[in-house]
């Protein structure tokens, strides 16, 4: 036996640094050159040298065959691809569709949602909530920010934020602004600085300061044209002169933390100065709150809790419902809460499709490969070895994959004008949708992953070839029972994936389905509605009913007007206001929440809300009469067991020695969007809960925007300075508030669409690559005495195999989804078994026909034909 | 088969052309080529063997070279090794760079590149 020569192991790895095909051809020759040199190194001293020289060379030499390798490998590639141009644009196209869906919803979500917020340290950013009797989060009030920011040690500092509307006056036409009150801290907190002035210091919070103002980049643009000039000069809000301090970078934004804060701010003003109420009871504050260094959300919330605790011990006689108790959340966490659901289903259902793409990638692959054994197996008797192979089959799907990806990413680029619609111009950071680094690195991650994946099963069948290589096989005949078999299992989890993948996509169609046709509790259509906001100092508060009434009453005096009215916050609005009540004769039993409305007399006509006892609201309903209210069936349900409320007494929280008397039950109203349960409601006549700011309802014998001219020229007859502003017919309100689960629907609907034409096309193509490779078998049965139809039957039973195991997958994976998006999603709970019904009759449907077509075909061979062939 | 235009390889890279000329006389192993261009150059031209056999595989595959088999060296501990031989068509592509080199030269006496000291030296 020969002994090794020294440093003969270590020269052998460096030859690993060459490509396969140096290796093979030259790597002895190469290892006995280097033996024979480093054998020539006498002393120490040269054989380090002779070590350097070796790997200098090889690191300048083996880069660049590598990337020669991979030129013909690449030229190959794309040769092959030519000469198969439907195998290569079914598979481009395949993974086209399967990346580009996977890209395309990656990219709304990455902008929409699991973009970092554009602030200093954004993971240690919590929102800060009170939490309701029923554990939902509510807002706080002022003197609670002030005790969380004094008394907790886990925060570093806690900001409020209040949604304000404020009337631009001074510059061209009177016109409403968005505004928002903040803690001077908040900016500071979340590391954000101006880009132009200055933003608020401790000062502008103290009362008697000059007033500041803070521009949003888009105002500051639109309005000012984005001169720096500006700051410094005055700006008249609400009929006070403020001073514009600075203005905000163009990436700030600030995530709506619930459905009443906007998506867009025009202008911030600090939030001291403009607190409408510091009464304990008065929750209306959002509140951001940063943790210290070494805090984490948990401890914070545990803190928070006993603070809780505290302060309701401290001001016991403004907590009568017991202790409160308060939470933070981190403020990711927060945001993603509300779409999680859908994000999930959503997320699922493209996990499906690509798994589907890949799945009918690898089924093609390996068709392909099939009808290659006969190349592959003479490439492999010329030398080929099977790493050489397998890496030729390897650029093989890198290519198809680049492209599809390529491809894919175009597609989902293109896709993003939904990203335009209205319905979606309410989301937080909408209009920063496009390519970025993060959208590119995903497809290419994702069109990586999904080479490995469909290149798997190619690669395995690879082995085999070396086998035909060894036993010297190089005829062409049926396939291979092996080869069979990963085809069927292929053809089976894509069965498994569509069934899941359509059931649950129906599951969350049919849910936001069944919503759109429950009854909303009112009558949407022809009604036109428009805000009428009072400036301050207009007219005192005892005089806006007076106001309203005289709108209404010239209002209702056009033609085509049926009926008027107003309210101060309009249905699925998302504008809410909660307050508790409490039952005369049960004064020991917990108050009961409601949102409290306040209408003028034709509201329930004007929105066709149903009266179901008692009375609706009358001119004697004013100031002076008895305090009177209505209630919906749910809150009188609450009230007493029977359901009989009208007569009783309630008593507001605010006011507790002021008796109500019930007057009249009406329908329940889907306050919060037709996929939510209605929310218990007090409507009061507004003489008795006057407000200066309501919504104008006005039902007309037509289309309603047709109205709005003359609506607002009758607004202005009584009062030329009055601002009308969200102008909108009540039922685009309606179609607003199921934007959000319809759109995911949706989305998921057509992903669920997809899946099933995609597997569509992969079940087509097993089962025509099948009949196609069973030609002669076929022939032969049909020679020696089967029926057309015994084929037919032969083949059908094959694809039932098929679909049945596939569903039997499939169907309890869909299960388990639909169970956990129930689960989230109260509108998806209850669609029953319908989906899962329906998902695998259409797969079902949808595999008959794709197996059917080829078996048609099998069943039409002309056995004398074929076997002559033979 | 039309005849290979020998032009089209030119210019060579001077590793290259060593390569060719060291297996003008006799067909060489790869430990051969590098010691006789080493001791050709005097040491100037010192070929790795990555190098060399990058240079090999590009010219077994451009015709220039071809294997001549695979036998033991007896000056090398009679390990058996793959010899490599100039084909026509390489020895076609080596005349044509050294005529090529030599016209180069020409031109430069021509332009009095090298200078009086140059020829004085030489003369």
């Amino acid at each position: 036996m020969k002994r090794r020569r020294p440093g003969a192991r270590r020269l052998r790895a460096l030859t690993w640094l060459f490509p396969g095909s140096v290796r093979e051809a030259h790597g002895r020759d190469i290892r006995q050159v280097w033996q024979a040199q480093h054998d020539a190194a006498s002393s120490t001293a040269d054989r380090a040298r002779f070590w350097s020289e070796a790997l200098t060379d090889v690191l300048r030499t083996a880069p660049r065959q590598h990337l020669d390798e991979l030129r013909r490998d690449l030229r190959y590639a794309f040769r092959g691809l030519r000469l198969s141009p439907g195998f290569a644009i079914t598979a481009v196209l395949t993974i086209a569709l399967g990346v580009g869906a996977t890209s395309g919803v990656f990219m709304l979500l990455d902008a929409v949602l699991l973009r970092p917020l554009p602030y200093r340290n954004p993971s240690r950013v919590g929102l800060v909530w009170a939490v309701g009797p029923g554990g939902e989060h509510t807002w706080l009030s002022a003197p609670e920010l002030d005790d969380l920011g004094a008394r907790s040690t886990t925060l570093e500092g806690i900001a409020g934020l209040s949604d304000l509307r404020m009337i631009l006056t001074g510059a061209g036409d009177p016109r409403e602004l968005q505004a928002a009150g903040v803690s001077a801290m908040l900016f500071p907190l979340l590391g954000v600085e101006a880009q132009a002035g200055r933003l608020f210091g401790p000062a502008d919070d103290r009362e008697g300061s000059g007033l500041a103002v803070v521009l949003s980049d888009r105002f500051w643009r639109t309005q000012f044209g984005g001169r720096s000039a500006v700051i410094g000069t005055g700006l008249t809000l609400n009929d006070r002169t403020y001073t514009i301090a600075g203005v905000l970078p163009a990436s700030f934004t600030i995530l709506p933390p619930s459905s009443v804060f906007p998506a867009h701010v025009d202008v911030w003003v600090p939030l001291q100065t403009h607190l409408a109420s510091r009464g304990r009871d008065v929750r209306m504050l959002h509140a951001v709150a940063r943790l210290r260094p070494n805090a984490t959300f948990r401890e914070a919330a545990a803190e928070l809790s006993s603070v809780g605790l505290q302060v309701s011990r401290d001001f016991s006689s403004s907590y009568p419902n017991g202790a409160v108790r308060f939470d933070i959340v981190s403020m990711r966490d927060d945001v993603l809460k509300g779409v999680r659901p859908a994000l999930a289903g959503i997320a699922c259902v493209v996990a499906l499709v690509l798994g589907i793409a890949c799945a009918n990638v690898a089924s093609l692959l390996l068709a392909r490969a099939e009808s290659r054994r006969r190349e592959m197996a003479i490439r492999a008797s010329l030398g080929a070895s099977r790493a050489r192979l397998a890496r030729q089959l390897l650029t093989e799907g890198g290519l198809l994959a680049a492209i599809g990806g390529a491809l894919g990413l175009g597609l989902a680029g293109a896709a993003m004008t939904i990203t335009s619609l209205p319905v979606l111009s309410h989301l937080p950071r909408i209009d920063q949708v496009g390519y970025g680094w993060r959208v590119v690195q995903f497809t290419a991650l994702v069109s990586l992953g999904t080479a490995v994946l469909f290149a798997l099963a190619p690669a395995l069948e690879l082995s085999r070839h070396a086998e035909d290589r060894r036993t010297g096989v190089l005829q062409q005949g049926a396939r291979g029972p092996r080869a069979a078999r990963v085809g069927r299992l292929l053809a089976t989890i894509e069965v498994a994936l569509a069934a899941a993948g359509v059931v649950v996509a129906l599951t969350m169609a049919l849910g936001v389905a069944r919503a759109l046709t429950r009854s909303p509790g009112f009558e949407p259509s022809q009604v036109l509605t428009m805000r009428l906001s009072t400036m301050p100092g207009v007219r005192p508060p005892a005089e806006f009913p007076t106001f309203f009434d005289r709108v209404i009453e010239e209002v209702r005096a056009l033609p085509g007007v049926t009926s008027a009215s107003a309210v101060t916050q309009l249905p699925m609005s998302g504008a809410m206001l909660g307050s508790s009540f409490r039952a005369d004769d049960r004064p020991d039993a917990a108050p009961v929440d409601a949102d409290l409305r306040g209408i003028t007399t034709d509201y329930f006509q004007t929105m066709g809300i149903a009266l179901i006892a008692g009375r609706a609201f009358d001119a004697g309903d004013d100031e002076r009469g008895r305090r009177v209210a209505i209630v919906d069936e749910g809150l009188a349900r609450r009230l007493s067991l029977d359901g009989q409320a009208v007569g009783r007494r309630i008593r507001w929280i605010r006011q507790p020695d002021v008796p109500i008397e019930i007057v009249g039950v009406v329908r329940a109203v889907r306050h919060r969007g037709l996929d939510q349960e209605p929310v218990e409601t007090v409507y009061r006549p507004h003489a008795q809960y006057p407000r200066g700011s309501m919504y104008l309802t006005v039902r007309v014998a037509g289309e309603p925007t047709a109205w709005s001219g003359s609506v607002a020229a009758a607004v202005h007859r009584v009062d030329p300075s009055q601002l009308v502003a969200d102008v909108a017919p009540l039922s685009a309100l309606e179609r607003r508030s199921i934007a959000q689960p319809g759109l995911g629907a949706l989305v998921g609907g057509l992903l669920g669409t997809l899946a099933l034409v995609m597997t569509a096309v992969g079940v087509y193509g097993l089962f025509a690559f099948a009949v196609a490779q069973r030609r002669r078998e076929m022939a032969i049965r049909l020679a020696v005495g089967a029926t057309p139809g015994g084929i037919v039957r032969l083949i059908a039973r094959d694809g039932a195999r098929i679909v049945g195991l596939g569903l039997a997958i499939g169907l309890p994976v869909a299960f388990v989804a639909a169970q956990l998006l129930g689960s989230l999603m109260p509108a998806v709970a209850a669609t029953g078994q319908g989906p899962f019904l329906y998902g695998a009759g259409l797969v079902i449907v949808v595999a008959a026909i794709a197996c059917g077509v080829p078996a048609r075909r099998a069943s039409r061979i002309e056995p004398n034909a074929v076997l002559r062939a033979e | 088969m039309p005849a290979k235009d020998a032009n089209r390889e030119l210019p060579l890279t001077p590793a290259t052309l060593h390569v060719l000329l060291s297996l003008a006389d006799s067909e060489k192993h790869g430990y051969a080529i590098i010691q006789e261009v080493a001791a050709r150059t005097g040491g100037e031209v010192q070929l790795g063997a990555g190098t060399l056999y990058a240079l090999v595989k590009r010219l077994l595959e451009g015709g220039l070279i071809d294997e001549s088999g695979d036998r033991p060296d007896p000056s090398m501990d009679d390990e058996r090794r793959r010899y490599y031989r100039l084909t026509a068509f390489g020895r076609d592509v080596a005349i044509a760079e050294v005529k090529r080199l030599e016209d180069v030269v020409r031109q430069a006496r021509a332009v009095r590149l090298f200078g009086r000291g140059m020829r004085r030296r030489t003369s």
